[in-house]
């Protein structure tokens, strides 16, 4: 049998009928060159293309926007996208004289559990897949979605992975088919030391490990997500980033026991962030903790992801990205917290200096009950996070030093640091984020790191 | 032979939500703070004078007058001799707590669930880091163990059901 090679194509690598002629006629090259090439794709476009992901969204909300759309059904439109981005791709190679043949998640024997929207690949059973290279066709699937058995069913129902659905699409097609190879094709050159926005020679890195890789998409850089990392990394499937409109450096994503030394890999940033920090010297000291757990459970309870979490007595602090902050207002400000046995004391969450005139309200009608202590809620609303990412270079002492002293002498403020054994964080002001990154990116000495080859020499 | 026979349906992810908490024993807080009127002046001279000394710190966590952070245990007396000028405060014993979850950025709200169970549970905690799969708990050690025991009972039965 001809040796696998599983290439996986981004929105932007079919969005015009050129691009998608670029990334077939990739696709043909490595037919000619003996591999057994699995196409995966993504949706046509990004937000604002006729079929992306976000276009379909937008079309049920415009029917009733006070509707909400089940789950099921917002993934059965979700699936749409790929589905069109699939066909086409399979015309595009008939017009370059190949047989291909298109799958959905199910056809090619995805089986997820049943989270509608951010389903779980269980297992796959690449019959299909086989047959159709066994055909001498080129298969080509739709990334992002699976299929959910269900007993008495048995079509199954449609289910969507979430985010980066498609990349975890590839890597588990490649695990299942013991892949040569796995390549992640998008529209920037393999993985780069940061944001080529910030730093416009930043170079790409020739080599990363997978945990380094989901760690920098964990932080915020749109690489490869951490779940096809994680798969690739349990079935040893080499994985590659690449540019679908060139023959630029691409990146390897290897085993960590194979990076060499201690390093710096890149650096990242956030995407816009407010921070709360409730102070709660007002609260009696013994109600503390109470109060604490009351407003993370309510985080909780309504999805709310949670940045540079403060975990003073005194202090309720976190941040929150700045698209789920007005559920977190709705949620907290006026929210109101009997707190104690017996004559329990009364505490009142309260966004800002002044009261909201609901928080007002809400304080006068329990007023009879007894003094309501007011829980002031200070609020930075432009803040970002800007991080290093690296393997074992927390080893080196100076590396905080380092960093602190870097975004002081630009006259950066530093509001908190967090860390983990791959990455050191700063919450600095959302204006400063450019020169934060380029800063960190100089200090480290980013630009001058080994720079990744150009794409024949990766794969062999 | 058929070319299909050679493949066998495949498990693949790792289920969602915590799926392991571990405790990593072996560490001290040093806490240091002054009256100064640039706190960030003197945050870098006591990272400076850690650095100097070639101590490696980790969890790191800024306040408002000062710093604190974690060393390891058997780096404690080179610690407190290279921050002698800035009297340091030590806590001994502590921990790491890890709670682990592939890819936990993705499940909204797991993190706040995590650190609302910690507080609820009485443990006496520094700070909070995260990284892709897991997120660390800087903690005193005689709670760490009941705490990741709690952790695990609280959020692993959770994802379950």
């Amino acid at each position: 049998m001809k040796p696998v090679k599983v290439m996986k194509f981004g929105g932007t690598s079919v969005q015009t009928a050129d691009a998608r002629m670029q990334a077939a006629l990739r696709v043909v090259s490595a037919f000619e060159q003996g591999f057994a090439p699995v196409v995966v794709v993504s949706a046509i476009g990004r937000k604002g293309a006729p079929y992306a992901t976000d276009t379909l969204i937008e079309e049920l909300r415009q029917i009733d926007s006070s509707i909400k759309v089940e789950p099921r059904e917002l993934d059965m439109m979700l699936a749409c996208g790929e589905i069109f981005s699939a066909v086409t791709f399979v015309q595009t190679l008939a017009a370059l004289g190949h047989k291909a043949r298109s799958f959905r998640g199910g056809q090619a024997g995805i089986r997820t559990d049943g989270v509608y929207g951010n389903a779980r690949i269980e297992s796959i059973n690449p019959t299909g897949i086989l047959n159709s290279i066994q055909r001498g066709e080129i298969p080509v699937i739709c990334g992002f979605q699976g299929t959910f058995a269900i007993p008495g069913e048995p079509g199954g129902e449609l289910t969507t992975l979430g985010r980066g659905g498609s990349d975890t699409t590839a890597a588990a097609v490649g695990a299942a088919l013991g892949a040569r190879a796995v390549e992640i094709f998008t529209d920037v050159d393999g993985v780069k030391t940061a944001d080529p926005d910030f730093v416009p020679n930043a170079p790409t890195l020739a080599r990363v490990s997978y945990e380094e890789v989901a760690e920098i998409a964990h932080l915020g850089a749109r690489v490869l997500h951490p779940r096809a990392a994680e798969i690739a990394m349990k079935y040893e499937i080499p994985l590659y980033v690449k540019n679908t409109f060139g023959e630029g450096p691409t990146t390897e994503i290897i085993d960590r026991g194979q990076v060499e030394g201690r390093r710096v890999t890149g650096v990242t940033h956030s995407g816009k962030l407010v921070y709360l920090e409730f102070d709660l010297r007002h609260a009696t000291a013994s109600h503390c903790a109470e109060l604490q757990a009351k407003v993370y459970n309510m985080m909780a309870r309504y999805g709310v992801n949670l940045f540079m979490i403060n975990l003073s007595p005194s202090v309720i602090g976190f941040a929150v990205m700045r698209s789920q902050y007005p559920t977190v207002k709705d949620l907290l400000d006026g929210l109101v917290a009997p707190i104690g046995e017996g004559k329990p004391s009364i505490y009142m969450l309260q966004l800002g200096d002044t009261p909201s005139r609901e928080a007002e309200t809400q304080a006068e009608l329990l007023g009879p009950l007894g003094e309501v202590v007011r829980i002031p809620l200070a609020l930075t609303e432009s803040c970002t996070i800007v991080s290093l990412v690296g393997s074992d270079f927390l080893a080196n002492p100076k590396v905080f030093f380092d960093m602190l002293r870097c975004l002081d002498e630009a006259n950066i403020q530093v509001w908190q640091t967090s860390n983990s054994d791959l990455s050191v964080s700063c919450l600095v002001p959302e204006s400063e984020t450019h020169r934060a990154v380029a800063r960190l990116h100089s200090q480290f000495g980013l630009e001058s790191i080994a720079a990744a080859p150009k794409q024949e020499t990766s794969t062999g | 032979m058929s070319l299909v026979a050679n493949f066998y349906e495949t498990e693949f992810e790792r289920r969602r939500g915590v799926s392991q908490v571990t405790v990593r024993p072996g560490f001290a807080q040093i806490h240091v703070e002054s009256e100064a009127e640039s706190p960030s002046a003197f945050r870098l001279a006591v990272l400076a004078a850690v650095a100097e000394a070639n101590i490696r710190i980790s969890m790191l966590k800024l306040e408002s007058r000062g710093l604190s952070f974690l060393v390891e245990a058997d780096r404690v007396d080179a610690a407190t001799h290279a921050l002698k000028g800035f009297s340091p405060g030590v806590r001994s014993n502590c921990s790491l707590i890890e709670v682990h979850a592939v890819n936990m950025r993705d499940e909204e709200g797991l993190i706040a669930r995590v650190i609302a169970t910690a507080i609820a549970s009485g443990a006496t905690m520094n700070h909070v880091g995260d990284m892709h799969d897991r997120i660390l708990i800087a903690v005193v050690s005689s709670d760490a163990q009941p705490l990741a025991d709690q952790l695990f009972a609280a959020l692993a039965q959770d994802d379950a059901s």
